[in-house]
Formats: C-alpha cells, structure tokens, sequence
C-alpha cells in the first residue's frame, strides 16, 4: 500500500518538472528571437511592443524611469533584457513565465583576489587596500588575500604597504570580480636617497592594540646585530614589553610573561627552542623568513595554547617569475637560498641553509682546554607554493634545526626543533576564506656519552601532530566572521637513558610517555559600526591526557612527597586520565578618532596545557615540557590593555602608548632543591604561583625618509607571590626591568653608505644578595633571607652598524644584475662591562673574606663583518 | 689559523670584577656541621653562628654549647669544646652502619636537634686507576702538557638507593677546586659498576692522590646537593635561584628559627696512588 503510493508520488513529480522544463524552453525559445524594433526608441514603447509580440513583461510605469535607448539592429530579445541590467536601466527578474522589469537597485559585489609582490609573484601579508573617497578598506589577510564586498560603482582602490610603493587601480564593480594586484617593493634609488612615498596607517586601522613587526627586508636588516647575525628575536628585543634576562639567557618575556608562555611558531607550526648557541641568536634563518609579526596583548580566539604572546614567524614563499640566489657569510655563519619558479607564475620553491662557521665557546678565554665547551649549529628551511586555482593554493613548509654541543671530553649533546607543515588555502567562495593546515613539529635533545663502561645514550622529545581549520567569512566590509576547530596530539618521551652499546654497564631507565589531545573550537567577529570596530570571540579549549600512564595518589593534607604516595593508578593504552577545560573571551575595541588618531582597549583570557620544567635563571636545552596533568592545572592569564595612537605627518611618524595588567594563575614554581632530572613523580617538585604583571609602554617610530628608526620605553613590574612560601607578599620576578629603553635608528648617508646604531637602556634584573656568610666544610657558604632583595646595576650598550652597497649600475649605465653589500658592525661600542650577574665567593687574596663579584659576558667591543649577495 | 679563531671569539668573553654592594642586615644563624663515621675518632662537630657577608670575620665560633651525641641504640656520647668551634667526643667511639644518629645542643639555653640519620652500609672502591689527557698549556699554548686524573669503578649494591660523596686529595689536601662538593646517587647504575673520571680534578706527576668514597643518607644527599647548586651555579644562566639550604637541625621549641648546617653519619672507603 505505502509503496504503492509512494511509486504514484514519484510519477506525478516526474510530471511536474517535465511541465516546468517545457515552459523554461518555451519562454527560452521565445526570447531568442530577435527584437522587432530598434534605432532611437524609449524605454516604454519598446517594453509595450515587446508585450504586443507575446513577451510577458510586466513593469510598473510609476517606478520605472522612462528614458531613451538607442537600440542596435539585430539583437535578441534576451540581449535587450541583459543590455538594461548591464546598463543599469533596470533589473530583470524571469519568474513564474513573465518578464518582471523594476527599477535598478544597487548591489554589493565582491572583488576579492590576492597581493603580490611585483618582482617575486609572493604574497604580500597585512597591506591595506583603501577604498579612496570612502572610509572602507581591509587589509590582506595571512596569506595574502583580500575581499572586499561594497555597492555597486566605479571606484578607485588604494594598495598600500610599508615596504612597498603604493599603487591605484580604478575598477567598476558591478558583479563579483577577481582581482590579483602586483605591487614593487620599495628600493632605495641610486639617484634618489630620498623615498617620499606614503606610509601606510595599519597601526591605526587595525583592530587590535599591541602588535610589534619586524620585516628584515627593511632598515630591519641592517640596524647592529651582536656579531652581524640578522637576528628577529635581537630585533624584537628593542621593542616595548618584549625582553630578555641578559646576553647568554635563552627565552624572551613579553609583558611579564615566562619564557615558555610565547606561542612561536614557524609558518604556523610550533617551535619549542628558538635559540641557537646558548641563546644568543634565534632559530630563524635570516635568509628564509619574510616577516614577524608579534602579539603582545590582545590574542585573536584563532590562536591559544600559550599565555603571553604570539610570536608569528612566515618563511618566504620562493620568487614565482624568476631563480634567485641570495646568501652571505659573517664570522659567526654562512648562509644561503635558492629561490625560483617550479612553473612559472604558478609555483615556486625555496631551499636555504645556514651553517655556524666555528666551533664557538663561550668559555673563558684562558681556558684553551680540551674540555672547554664548543658549539656548532645549522638550519635547512624549505618551502614549496603551487597555485592551483584562483581559489586553491597549497604551501608546503619545512625545517629542520640542529645544536651540537661538546662538553667534556667524550660527551656530545645535540638538540634541534624539526618541522614540516602542508596547508592549503581555499576560497570556498570570493567571500569565504579557508585555511586548513596539518602539521608535524618536534623538538628534541639527545646525549650521548662514550666514557667507557658507562657509555650511554640520553634521548628527550617532544612531538606536536596537529590538523586544524580555520573559516573567514566576509559579510561585507564592515563584517567579518571567522571560526574554526583543531586539535594537537602532543607526544612527549621526557627522558629516557641506555646503554650505548652492549660494553656498557649502565642501566636502561626510562621516564613514562605522556600523551593527549590539545583541541578548540573558536569563533569570533570583527564589525565596523562608524567610527568603532569591535574584535571579539571566544575560544574553547580542552585538553584530554590518555594512557598509558601512570598517577601517583598522595596522602590528603600533606605535602606531596614521595613519601606520602598511598596509591597508583595504572591506565591502559587511550583511556581518559584527565580532563582541563578553559572557555578563554577574547574582546578589543578600536575607536579611530580621525584618520590619524586612535584608541584601543583590549581583553584577552588564555590558558596553558604544555610547561617547560625548568628551575634554573634561564631555560637550558635538556628541560623538558610537561603536559597539564591530575597535578598540574592549566596557566591562565587575563590581559587588559589600553592604548592610544597617533600618527603624524602623513603616517610618517607612528606613536603609541599602552598601558596593560595581566594576572597569571598557576604559574609553575619549583621547591628549594627541586629534583627535575629523570623524576618519576615531578607534582612533588612543583609550586604553583600567582604572577602579576603591569606597565606602560611608549612607542614613537620614523617609517619614511633618509633617517628612520625607532624610540621604545616600557616602565613595568612584573612579581609573584607563592602562597606556600611567600604568603601574601609579591616578589619580583627574575626578569622585572623598572625601565627599559631602546632605540634604533637607520640612516641613508648618500646612494652606496648607510649607518645605524642601535642604543639600550635598562633597569638592572632583580639579584638575590646574602645576609650572612658561614663556613660549612672550608667552604663558605652565602646566606641568604629574602629573594630578588636588590638590582643589578644598570645596563646600557650602543651598537653602530655601517653598510655599504656594492655597485648598483654598470660602467654604460645599465643596472647590474647582482646585488651586494657589506655590514660593518661594532657591538657594544664603548666597552662597557655590563653586569649578566653577581657571584659570591672567597676572596682568593684574603680567605675567609666573602668578595661580590660581577660578572660580565661581554667586556669588550665585539666587531663584526658579514658580505651579502643576491643575484 | 685555529688558534687565531679561537682568540677572535673569546677576546669578548666574561669578565669578572669584585663590585661594593650594600648588604642586608646579617642573621647571626647557628650554623652546625658534623659527621659521625666508621672510623674511630672523635667524631668532631663544629658550631658557629653566620656572620655579615661583608665582615672580615667569616664565622663566629659558638665555644659555650653542651653537646651530646645519641645513637638509636642508646649510646650516648658527650662532647666537650676544644677551639675554634669545635667539640670533640670525651671518649673516641665509632659509628655502626645502620644505626641512626643525631646530636643534641643546648645554646643559650636553647636546644637545637638534628634529625635521626642512618650510616649507609660501606662500598668499596674496586680499584683506582690513573688515567691522563693531553691539553695546551695554558702557560705556553705551544706545548702541550699531561694532565693525570682518577678513574675509580666501584660496585654498586644491588636493590635499594644508594647515596655517595666523593673527596679527593692532592698530597693530603682536600681538593675543593672547581669542584667543592662532588656526589652521586645510584638511580642510573643500580647494581652495576659505576665508572667514573673525574678529569675537573687534574693531578701532575709524582703528587698523592687519594680518594673517599663516602655512603651518605638520601637525606644528606639532597642537603649536599643543593650546597653543591648553591656555591658553584649562582651567578651563570644555568643557576638555580639562591635559598636557604635547609639540612636536618632545628631549634626545639621554635620551627621557625633556622638552624643551617647538616649533623650525619657516614661510612668511608679510601683509596691512595702516587701519579707517576
């Protein structure tokens, strides 16, 4: 019965759509047919005699403007209607088997399209397209895309970037367009030292308050860097809020925050160890990176998992249209790219590497000793683009990093952050944007000791597996809604020792693997409404650790010990041993004044699942990350920030002023002593603290003409309180500087001379000194009371830099081809013994006298030489 | 040419200075240090109180203690004061490995209590053996010299934590240079044979090297440990953060009052060459 009358169904509908099918056809057919009139006619007469031949029009002679048309002979009927719409005369609607002809209304249409860099064909990230005589614009996005959805009409649009000249192009936009604009980088002309173009405003425009960028292809790339090395993290280090310890300590703070509390990330996959030798040159291969950019308060939802920064480092894309060999060589490395079309205009690639020169040592200088310490370090980045289509592109990116250190003897240490990351950016539509991106990334550390019999081998890794999706969709240019989901498997073998070979009699140990599953949802909008924008969303963020895995129960009431253990609970291969969640709001208001003023506020709420276990002043490469755990709860912090801005003299000068708080809850501390080397149960190690930190931070930068450069000051505090041991008193964390200053400055002396110098200023770090002093054993012994109870003395250093350009033009008076250039650099120009640090000891003159000694790493000028090519 | 590298690297490198700081208030804490060994003796036990850092005294001796040292067994040994903060067994006794120990001391009235600590069994040394490298000179860095070390195996136990302390002599001296307080548990080699060279602890030809191998408690190992952290680490990147090093004494009636210092038992093996 029910079949059978489900088999009815079926044909009556099969009839239905023939019936529609044959009037489509028929009304198709009909206004195929050619127009009986045309020369000079009005718009009525020629829809009535349209209707007079059979033609359904319909139209209202109220609303419809008449006018007159000049119609040419031939024509169809449907190319009369196509020609009204096009020409704006009016809209033509096929409904229902008639014509309905009203009066036009304008319509939104999107141009959308990608940025490119003229010379190379790469995408050009976070310039600004203007919309001239209207206050709409956006910006491209991370990858170079922009979308704009405005009314109909002829406009004329305004790209414009720092490193670029600015460019006009006239569109008239009245149906979705696709739109791919080249722009010229900026270059510094032989006959013309003075570059007059604008600057852009996107510090005014942008949304969000407390964004630092480095581009090193700018003066960036030639202010003084400690041995020459062009370094992003040095740069970023003379920038308001962001420091570090001193010269040798690995790890930055960003407003306060810990070392491990900045989200690095290379091309979007996460880097754990940033630093290269000790800490004194980062990771990213100057060569190979485009531009960094640096969020320091306000974190869009798209990001989390760390609570202090993000720290967003892009590899170049490799040139489209052309091969290029780029390179150069200091006296701490060499370093080389190779850059070209796979096909060309579609595709490229890049490959460069960077090798350390010598086998460096920062030992003391009298110590020629075979035992000194000698370090050696390399990088290989990669990175392949294929535009597929106007709306698909995919990038494939690699890095591979390496330290190898000689300690000792017969000790050799290595450790090294590998990464490899496919995304794929695709344009479901002009208006909504994709970005799906899967990634490996792993740091780790590896010992090997050939002492015989305790030959052995130590092995510590961590390893991130990540897919994620990212969604932004345009809703006009006013309204942009973005979301998406992803989730990190982290794998950690925190340690694990055996013996090197079968002669060796140590033991085989191993700590427990941890593993689990790091996953958000975000969602999030930015809205225009006048003279305000608003950001906001929210993140969701879980972690979930799964077995195998062991937890330690300890007895209630007592400090957890390894004496207080009453129970363990074992958990089998993916069962669920614990579970964090943390909604985390993120909201930022820009109120822009007028064109060259703003105000912004911000909040954001982030929370950390990964820790760096680490008790010494600064991190070393052996510590280990720790996931959130039944002990561990995540780090939260909350950040509020409120800034004003100002450009002046047509965005020549940019200003800023920030102030910011940030609260962080469970911060890990370690207890006196704190045993962390191959520890089974490390909760028992652990404190938790309550961090705060606040400041003001003034910004005043020159982006155009023969002298720019920038001034940066931070006056700020930064302390925490361990109810355990401090109970209701802060204590200055190791890192507060009351006032840091910076400033750096580039100058263009004539076409082929440059010089910069780059100038610091900082409050000493906090020290602990002792009280008293006691002999235990002959030694003597510090004591002391209360922590971080007085200051360094100050630190300032000056560095000068000079570069000279290789010739630029031929003997006839054509350009050459190659390009060259040397930088002269002298580090810490009047010598000054800044102090890293005080120690205590016995006066080797008078025993038993207590000496408090300063200790400088760097006491001498260090000058330095790197040569530069590209052809 | 490699030479000329290294010099163009390190002419930058640490220098120190002695600086003049203001200093906080000096504490005056007792201070007490004493081992018990299984060597018959007088098991001497010293008590001093902290002076200020910058004074020119580095200890104030404590001469008008009562001191008494009790076993769990029951024995009780008492001291009387020699000199220079020292106290001295009245009679010379000896420990018992796996006997508990602890001392008690009247100052000003006021006891201070070390915590029971148990003597560890003694591990012997297998064998001392002189082992040697080749370094430049750092007097003339066209030749090179021969620096003479200690290469010692020694058995671990079987089955449970050990704890040991290394002291070296150079012709009868304690070694304390750059290396004050070497020591080392057994969670990477249980039951097997712990090799060891300890080139930081250079000998030249023709001098006395001697070596004790000290079995200490768990908890005296942490205590040492951390003096250890304390006096060679503070002041480089890789320091830990200066503290109070805590041992096992405390003040009886008043926890929060701290006692510095360690009071243990140990058990020693000694091993004795003359480099050739």
């Amino acid at each position: 019965m029910f079949v059978a009358f489900k088999s009815v169904l079926r044909k009556v509908l099969a009839i239905a759509l023939l019936c529609g099918v044959i009037t489509v056809h028929a009304q198709q057919n009909a206004l195929e047919g050619n127009l009986i009139f045309w020369g000079e006619i009005s718009l009525f007469e020629s829809l009535d005699s349209l209707r007079s031949t059979g033609i359904p029009v319909a139209y209202s002679s109220d609303k419809l403007t008449n006018q007159n048309l000049t119609i040419e002979k031939g024509l169809s009927i449907k190319a009369f209607f196509d020609l009204l719409e096009d020409e704006l005369i009016a809209d033509i609607n096929y409904d229902d088997g008639q014509v309905i002809i009203s009066p036009h209304i304008p319509k939104n249409y999107t141009i959308h399209g990608v940025l490119k860099n003229a010379e190379s064909g790469e995408h050009i990230i976070g310039a600004t397209i203007q919309v001239e005589g209207t206050k709409l614009g956006t910006t491209t996005n991370g990858y170079g895309y922009y979308s704009l959805t405005i009314k109909e009409g002829d406009y004329r649009l305004k790209f414009s970037h720092i490193n670029y000249e600015q460019k006009q192009t006239e569109i008239s936009l009245y149906r979705n367009t696709y739109l791919d604009i080249s722009i010229s980088p900026k270059i510094t002309q032989l006959d013309e030292v003075e570059v007059t173009s604008l600057a852009n405003d996107v510090n005014i425009t942008e949304n969000i308050p407390s964004v630092n960028r480095i581009s090193i292809s700018g003066a960036d790339g030639q202010i003084p860097y400690f041995l020459g090395e062009v370094d992003v993290i040095q740069n970023a280090l003379l920038k308001p809020g962001i420091r570090a310890i001193g010269e040798d300590a690995s790890g930055i703070h960003v407003r306060g925050g810990g070392v491990d509390q900045n989200l690095t990330l290379l091309d979007e996959a996460t880097i754990y160890n940033p630093n290269h030798f000790y800490g004194l040159i980062s990771v990213f291969n100057p060569e190979a990176v485009n531009n960094v950019r640096i969020l320091k308060g306000y974190i869009p939802p798209s990001y989390g998992g760390r609570t202090s920064s993000v720290i967003e480092v892009r590899q170049k894309e490799g040139n489209v249209n052309k091969t290029h060999v780029s390179g150069g060589v200091g006296i701490l490395s060499a370093r080389a790219l190779v850059e070209g079309p796979i096909h060309e205009g579609k595709s490229s690639f890049l490959i460069s590497g960077r090798q350390s020169l010598l086998n460096l040592s920062l030992d003391d200088f009298a110590s020629t000793s075979v035992r000194r310490n000698r370090i050696r370090f390399q990088d290989l980045n990669i990175k392949l683009n294929f535009k597929y289509s106007q709306s698909s592109t995919y990038y494939l990116s690699g890095y591979v990093g390496n330290d190898r250190n000689l300690a000792g003897l017969n000790s050799t240490r290595n450790w090294g952050n590998r990464m490899l990351n496919f995304r794929w950016n695709y344009l479901f539509s002009p208006r909504l944007f994709s970005n799906i991106s899967v990634f490996v990334s792993e740091y780790n550390y590896r010992i090997e000791n050939t002492d015989v019999p305790g030959a052995f081998v130590g092995r510590s890794k961590i390893a991130d597996y990540s897919a994620k999706m990212n969604l932004t969709y345009v809703i006009n240019p006013n309204n942009e809604v973005s979301f998406g989901f992803g989730s990190v498997y982290h794998r950690l073998a925190p340690g694990s020792r055996e013996p090197l070979d079968q002669n060796a009699n140590t033991n085989k140990i191993k700590l427990e693997d941890e593993q689990g599953f790091e996953s958000a949802f975000h969602l999030g909008q930015e809205t225009k409404l006048g003279s305000f924008a608003i950001s906001y969303g929210l993140r969701v963020s879980m972690l979930h650790t799964i077995g195998p895995g062991t937890v330690f129960q300890y007895k209630g009431g007592v400090p957890a010990a390894d004496s207080t253990i009453t129970d363990t609970l074992n958990y089998d291969y993916l069962d669920l041993i614990n579970r964090d969640f943390n909604l985390e709001p993120r909201m930022s208001l820009n109120w822009q004044l007028n064109n060259s003023t703003a105000l912004k506020t911000s909040f954001s709420r982030t929370a950390q699942y990964l820790h760096l276990i680490s008790n010494t002043i600064s991190p070393s490469p052996t510590d280990i990350w720790k996931l959130s755990d039944t002990y561990i709860p995540p780090t939260t912090t909350n950040q509020y920030t409120l800034g004003f801005y100002k450009n002046l003299k047509d965005n020549m000068w940019e200003l800023s002023a920030e102030v910011y708080f940030k609260d962080i809850s469970d911060n890990i501390q370690y207890k006196n002593g704190a045993d962390l080397i191959f520890n089974e149960n490390i909760e028992t190690e652990l404190l938790f603290s309550e961090a705060r930190a606040y400041g003001l931070e003034l910004y005043a930068r020159k982006k155009t003409g023969r002298l720019k450069g920038w001034i940066s000051y931070t006056l700020s505090r930064a302390e925490s309180r361990i109810p355990e041991l401090n109970g209701e008193r802060y204590v200055l964390q190791n890192h507060d500087k009351t006032h840091d200053f910076s400033t750096s400055w580039s100058m263009q002396l004539s076409p082929r001379w440059s010089a910069s110098a780059n100038f610091v200023f900082n409050t000493g770090i906090p020290v602990t000194l002792p009280t008293d002093k006691y002999v235990f054993e002959g030694n003597l012994i510090p004591h002391f009371d209360l922590r971080n109870n007085a200051r360094l003395p100050n630190y300032h250093r000056l560095d000068l830099s000079v570069k000279w350009e290789g010739k630029k033009y031929k003997k006839d008076g054509s350009r050459r081809k190659n390009e060259d250039y040397w930088i002269f650099t002298i580090y810490n120009v009047y010598a000054r013994q800044n102090a890293y640090s005080y120690f205590f000891r016995e006066s080797p003159i008078d025993p038993g006298t207590a000496q408090v000694v300063k200790y400088s790493i760097f006491g001498t000028i260090i000058p330095a030489v790197t040569y530069n090519f590209r052809f | 040419m490699k030479r000329l590298i290294y010099i163009s690297i390190c002419v930058f490198l640490a220098c120190e200075e002695v600086v003049d700081v203001d200093l906080p208030n000096p504490q005056n804490q007792v201070v007490v240090e004493g081992w018990v060994t299984d060597s018959t003796g007088t098991q001497p036990i010293r008590i001093t109180r902290s002076n200020a850092f910058s004074s020119q005294i580095p200890f104030i001796p404590v001469d008008d203690a009562q001191v008494i040292v009790q076993s769990r067994d029951g024995d009780v040994f008492s001291y009387t004061y020699t000199e220079d903060g020292y106290y001295e067994a009245a009679t010379q006794y000896r420990g018992i490995s796996g006997t508990q120990y602890r001392v008690r001391i009247i100052i000003d009235s006021i006891e201070v209590r070390s915590d029971w600590d148990e003597m560890p069994e003694r591990v012997p040394i297998n064998e001392l053996e002189i082992a040697s490298f080749q370094e430049n000179d750092p007097n003339n860095s066209d030749q090179q010299i021969t620096v003479y070390y200690p290469k010692i195996n020694t058995q671990d136990p079987e089955g449970q934590p050990n704890f040991y302390r290394w002291i070296f002599y150079k012709n009868e001296e304690v070694f304390t240079d750059p290396e004050p307080i070497t020591v080392q548990d057994d969670r990477l080699f249980d039951g097997n044979l712990i090799p060891n060279n300890f080139q930081e602890f250079g000998y030249d030809s023709g001098d006395e090297m001697t070596v004790q191998l000290a079995s200490i408690s768990q908890r005296a190992y942490g205590y040492l440990s951390l003096l250890r952290s304390q006096i060679t680490t503070l002041g480089t990147s890789s320091g830990t953060t200066p503290a109070v090093v805590s041992g096992n004494l405390f003040f009886v009636d008043d926890e929060s009052e701290q006692v510095l210092g360690y009071f243990g038992a140990v058990a020693g093996s000694y091993s004795t060459k003359t480099v050739p």
